[in-house]
């Protein structure tokens, strides 16, 4: 489990973060949605120990504050909104830092993870010459490389993925959205902030929706996404409807009134 | 019809290839560092010598003075300096994840300068008992003292809550460092002749106060810095993708950088303390590794103490004999040789970024 408890986050003078608890399973790819501005990319931080705050988050039944940053980074890789690189390595050398907690990292390890993100033949570029949804995509291969499987020695280990996919193409999307999905079937647990409401709907398990710095709702997906809670969050008239063959939810943004 | 699966040829390893240099440049150090045994004024040569001590000969007077207590030192300080530089700018230009940041940016030369400067005025101002203490080594160890303080009060500036800001110590460092070059001006101010010309020499960089005594105050604290440099290559690495970033990666980032700024204050205080103000070394000779086996710190700081050794000694050969028998301070041969080299690397960067 990934549970945090009465997070309370104040960066300068506001408060951004009340009271908030949240909770994610394995074997599970968690949703975390709501408008700009509502906290999750800062509630994603608090759950990857970035900033001090109010409350407590466990990562497996261990209070994240007293794992040293290597026994974290064994046990979960974090995808941040935006990435920086201050010098030119290539792809395959940005995948390879991700593996600097390992002690004696698998071979081609790197490379596997580049070819799951479809990279691979961008392995030798500079990072900073590729487009921006394919260093999206090196980053999360980063990710993917430090992680490894997703069921570790005795406990099963975590993504956390904040906007994935939100510079990438729809069959990129796709993708990428497989392999959250893939890695939760497998065991592990998967966190993701999302603002594809319907990629939500058709990957993820279940939804935690934020809304001025708390959780609004929170529960399956199909009961988190209806029409009534989704245009409280988002402040919006939104109709939920349903694709007719699987019966996943979907949202057409056309059914919006001011 | 592309393929399903992305099959590439497997990548040449950049780090591979930055390992085979450790032998060049280290080959290249050794060459440098034989032919600057030979070159100088008097004209003794060190073969000459060699074959003499094989033939079972005692040296002559004047060879033994000019290779063992002049040349020898000055070549021996010309590596320690040249590699602390180097390794300092790279150690910098990884923590504040800029490829243009140099001890001299932040302060940190500043600082050691303000303290040498200080006991090369104030020296004889000492109570007796003190300056017996210090003896020769009260240069080195007011610069090393100056350099640790000024990054102190650096990192109690940009540090909030155990977290360094990067863009607060760059700006922190260039207040400290007009702080600290207005107190030097005062000092100046205060000099009389003699000191004076001490300090003009000193201020232009020089490595012909070369001796085996000064070597002794400040080798020691260069060799401690390089080495605990070279093992910070790992979490440089990280840290280029950012603080946070570095500590999902599972990199210690607090006291990674707590090791840097130390390294840094020893390398360069220790450096600054018996040389006096050589530039660039510390900007061009990572840039120059950068283009030639990338940015990896593993291999970078490692080839940056090699080639800015090699580069230093090669400079001083050049300042001594361009005006020869006189002699140009370094200072200013590596500027020279520096400032457009830096400016190289700035058009092309602007080139790169323009595309
Ligand atoms: N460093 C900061 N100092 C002060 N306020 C901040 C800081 N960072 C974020 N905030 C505020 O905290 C709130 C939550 O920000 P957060 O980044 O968590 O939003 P978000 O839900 O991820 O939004 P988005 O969808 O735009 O990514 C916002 O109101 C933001 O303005
Ligand atoms: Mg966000």
């Amino acid at each position: 489990m990934l549970s945090a408890r009465n997070i309370t986050l104040t960066l300068g003078h506001n408060t951004v973060l009340h009271d908030t608890c949240f909770d994610a399973a394995p074997g599970e790819v968690t949703a975390i949605c709501g408008p700009n501005g509502s906290g999750k990319t800062s509630l994603l931080r608090c759950l990857s120990g970035d900033l001090p705050h109010g409350g407590r988050v466990t990562l497996n039944g261990e209070d994240i504050s007293t794992l040293e940053p290597w026994q974290l980074a064994a046990r979960r890789g974090v995808l941040p909104q935006a990435s920086q690189l201050a010098f030119p390595f290539t792809t395959l050398e940005l995948v390879e830092i991700g593996l600097s907690h390992a002690r004696a990292p698998a071979e081609g390890a790197a490379l596997r993870a580049l070819a799951r993100t479809g990279l691979a033949h961008h392995a030798e570029r500079p990072v900073n010459t590729l487009s921006g949804g394919q260093q999206q995509r090196a980053h999360l291969a980063r990710v993917l490389a430090q992680v490894g499987s997703p069921v570790g020695p005795d406990s099963p280990r975590w993504l956390l993925l904040d906007e994935p996919v939100s510079a990438l193409d729809i069959a990129h999307q796709l993708q990428v959205m497989q392999i959250a999905r893939d890695f939760a079937d497998a065991g592990g647990g998967v966190v993701a902030v999302m603002h594809d409401l319907n990629l939500t709907a058709m990957f993820a398990d279940s939804v935690t929706l934020m809304a001025g710095g708390r959780p609004l709702a929170s529960g399956t997906t199909a009961d988190v996404m209806t029409s009534d809670t989704l245009g409280k969050a988002y402040g919006c008239t939104l109709r939920v409807g349903s694709a007719p063959p699987p019966g996943t939810p979907f949202v057409l943004p056309q059914t919006a009134t001011a | 019809m592309a393929s399903l699966i992305d099959v590439a040829p497997a990548p040449r390893s950049r780090l591979a290839r930055a390992r085979r240099l450790h032998l060049w440049l280290a080959l290249l150090m050794v060459v440098i560092g034989a032919l600057s045994l030979g070159a100088g004024a008097t004209g003794v040569d060190p073969l000459a010598a060699l074959w003499r001590l094989a033939r079972g000969l005692p040296l002559e007077r004047t060879e033994a003075v000019v290779l063992l207590d002049i040349r020898l030192p000055r070549l021996a300080m010309g590596l320690l300096v040249g590699a602390a530089l180097a390794v300092s700018g790279a150690l910098m230009q990884g923590l504040f994840r800029n490829p243009l940041a140099d001890p001299g940016i932040v302060g940190v030369s500043a600082g050691a300068g303000l303290g040498a400067i200080s006991a090369i005025v104030l020296g004889g101002a000492l109570p007796a008992g003190l300056a017996v203490l210090a003896g020769p080594h009260l240069v080195a160890l007011a610069a090393f003292a100056g350099a640790l303080a000024s990054t102190w009060a650096l990192y109690r500036i940009a540090t909030r809550q155990g977290r360094t800001s990067v863009s607060t110590m760059l700006l922190a460092g260039i207040a400290l460092g007009a702080l600290t070059g207005a107190l030097s001006g005062v000092m100046v101010y205060l000099a009389d002749d003699n000191q004076l010309r001490d300090l003009t020499f000193w201020g232009l960089g020089s490595l012909s106060g070369a001796s085996w005594s000064r070597l002794a105050a400040s080798a020691p604290i260069i060799f401690v810095a390089l080495a605990a440099a070279s093992t910070l290559g790992r979490a440089l690495n990280a840290l280029s993708l950012g603080e946070a970033t570095a500590a999902h990666i599972g990199i210690p980032v607090q006291s990674a950088k707590r090791r840097a700024i130390l390294c840094v204050a020893g390398a360069t205080g220790a450096a600054v303390a018996v040389s006096g103000g050589i530039g660039f070394i510390g900007i061009v000779v990572p840039h120059l590794l950068r283009l030639a086996s990338g940015p990896d710190h593993r291999a970078l700081l490692i080839n940056a103490g090699l080639l800015g050794a090699t580069l230093l000694v090669a400079a001083d050969m050049v300042a001594r004999s361009i005006v020869s028998p006189s002699e140009l301070p370094i200072g200013i041969v590596t500027a020279v040789l520096g400032a457009p080299v830096f400016l190289w690397i700035l058009l092309k960067r602007h080139g790169a970024d323009a595309c």
